[in-house]
């Protein structure tokens, strides 16, 4: 009895030193953190989408102006009919070898003779007689390349990369944008009670068997008292609870190091983030602040009365868009998002630290993030 | 004698458009009837050649190796992440291996219990 009591002892020492670093009271901040990480993806691709399109428009136009003819390889569409050295194409092939190998089924077995002679650029398993499913997307993506979009060059070959070029516009960024996202899951996914659900109802479960077990060794060795049913009970509630506890010290742990270890990381990809939505800030600016400049002139023309007041409310209204866009950009979301991350980091280091300044910067955080979503997810932000 | 980059000559471009989307916007600003009109057309179009040089420096900036940096240090910390994510998932299963073992040794106390070995 003694020797349980002092297990009892520990085991409350072992449960009250772990259970003082749960993770669980993150768990919200965390998630609202994830959450920020992608209202703030979606307002950058937003924002990409529409200079994207300003981007691709004055590049097609260049092109359109310039009246080069479009161009494409001379292979293109030959799989379907006959190619350029005049052989018929995979599928006509194909379908002509299906045929041979039919008539040749066909014919009594005497009077057969060799298997087929298939035409040039047959499939193998169509040439061999084997039966097969077609892979039209393997073909598809190969026809895909041969019958990619240019323009003609100089030696008379055809460029894909004046069209391909004018449709996109940014490549690396959007990818940092993807594993900022992925990141914000994992961490949201550390904090989250899943796992620890499924660890509450595995330990219920084993102590349900652990206390059967115990019940039928007092039974067989005839223990009336049922001593070791009751040793076993509360033993297993401290070590179910130990455990548990135990699930939450090294999540918490796990939030720590990673999130000390990814900050410097954050910080420099929000910043790099920021540093890229300027210049396409600066582009719906400049096309805000265009509009802004024709409602003002239009008052030159002198306009009367109704006229005068109702060009007078345009020329605020277009004022006020050019404004706000300095307000809501993606540049000042990011760097919200970087203090954010900061603030959870300092938050999770020291458990005793006040959370009023982490609850300030995720609150600033998820709103910037809201308003610029909202901005740059509409088709225009800009009324001509 | 210095070497001439690239973006030198987007320098030069830029500062040239610059010269000639300011004394437009002046003039457009001032102007009315169809003269506001025309140079409100001169403007957007010097506008959309600002832009063109904009998105060549935006493109460079895109593929700026720190990009390519930061997304590597990103997918190498959520890789650690899942790999202490699955850590934390052995405790359940651990749990459930024993109590699979307790349920083995139950069976094997009945037995014991019913041949009276014990």
């Amino acid at each position: 009895m003694i020797r349980s009591n002092r297990l009892n002892i520990v085991c409350i020492l072992v449960v009250g030193f772990l259970s003082a670093c749960s993770p669980y009271i993150y768990k919200n901040d965390v998630k609202k953190f994830a959450e920020g990480v992608d209202q703030a993806t979606g307002a950058f691709n937003g924002l990409h989408d529409r200079v994207r399109k300003i981007y691709t428009d004055q590049e097609l136009n260049l092109l359109a102006t310039q009246g080069e003819p479009l161009r494409i390889s001379e292979e293109c569409t030959g799989v379907t009919t006959f190619d350029s050295q005049g052989n018929p194409g995979q599928l006509v092939a194909d379908t002509r070898c299906l045929s041979m190998w039919s008539e040749w089924r066909s014919t009594d077995k005497h009077q057969r003779g060799d298997p087929p002679e298939c035409p040039k650029n047959t499939s193998i398993a169509v040439r061999e007689g084997r039966l097969a499913y077609y892979d039209f997307e393997a073909l598809g993506k190969e026809e895909s390349q041969r019958c990619e979009l240019g323009v003609k060059t100089v030696d008379k070959k055809v460029d894909p990369r004046p069209l391909k070029e004018a449709e996109v516009l940014l490549v690396e960024t959007p990818r940092l944008l993807q594993v900022l996202r992925a990141y914000g899951y994992s961490l949201a996914a550390i904090a989250g009670a899943e796992d620890r659900d499924a660890l509450q109802s595995s330990v219920d479960e084993a102590k349900q068997a652990i206390n059967g077990l115990a019940a039928r060794v007092d039974k067989i060795t005839g223990d009336d008292k049922q001593t070791l049913t009751v040793s076993v009970g509360l033993v297993g509630d401290l070590v179910g609870t130990a455990l548990i506890a135990g699930l939450d010290y090294r999540r918490y742990k796990a939030l720590q190091n990673v999130t000390a270890a990814a900050d410097p990381s954050i910080q420099r990809a929000a910043m790099l983030l920021s540093q890229v939505s300027m210049p396409m800030v600066t582009i719906e600016l400049q096309n805000a602040g265009a509009v802004y400049l024709d409602k003002v002139s239009v008052t030159n023309d002198r306009p009367k009365n109704q006229d005068w007041r109702a060009a007078y409310a345009n020329a605020r209204k277009a004022r006020g868009a050019y404004l706000d866009l300095f307000n809501i950009g993606p540049s000042a979301v990011f760097q919200s998002m970087g203090d954010a991350h900061k603030e959870l980091t300092k938050a999770l280091q020291d458990s005793k630290r006040q959370r009023d300044a982490l609850q300030e910067s995720l609150q600033d955080f998820i709103s910037k993030a809201n308003s610029a979503y909202e901005t740059f997810t509409q088709e225009t932000a800009i009324e001509e | 004698m210095p070497q001439i980059k690239p973006s030198d000559y987007m320098t030069t471009a830029t500062d040239e458009v610059g010269i000639a989307l300011r004394t437009t916007r002046t003039e457009w600003l001032a102007a009315s009837g169809q003269k506001r009109i025309e140079l409100k057309q001169a403007y957007n179009d010097l506008l959309a050649r600002l832009q063109r040089l904009m998105f060549r420096d935006l493109k460079q900036i895109d593929r700026d190796p720190q990009i390519k940096q930061a997304i590597d240090d990103l997918r190498d910390l959520t890789i650690l992440i899942a790999k202490a994510r699955r850590e934390m998932t052995t405790a359940t299963k651990a749990i459930k291996r024993a109590q699979n073992i307790i349920g083995y040794v139950d069976k094997i106390l009945g037995i014991i219990g019913k041949v009276g070995i014990v």
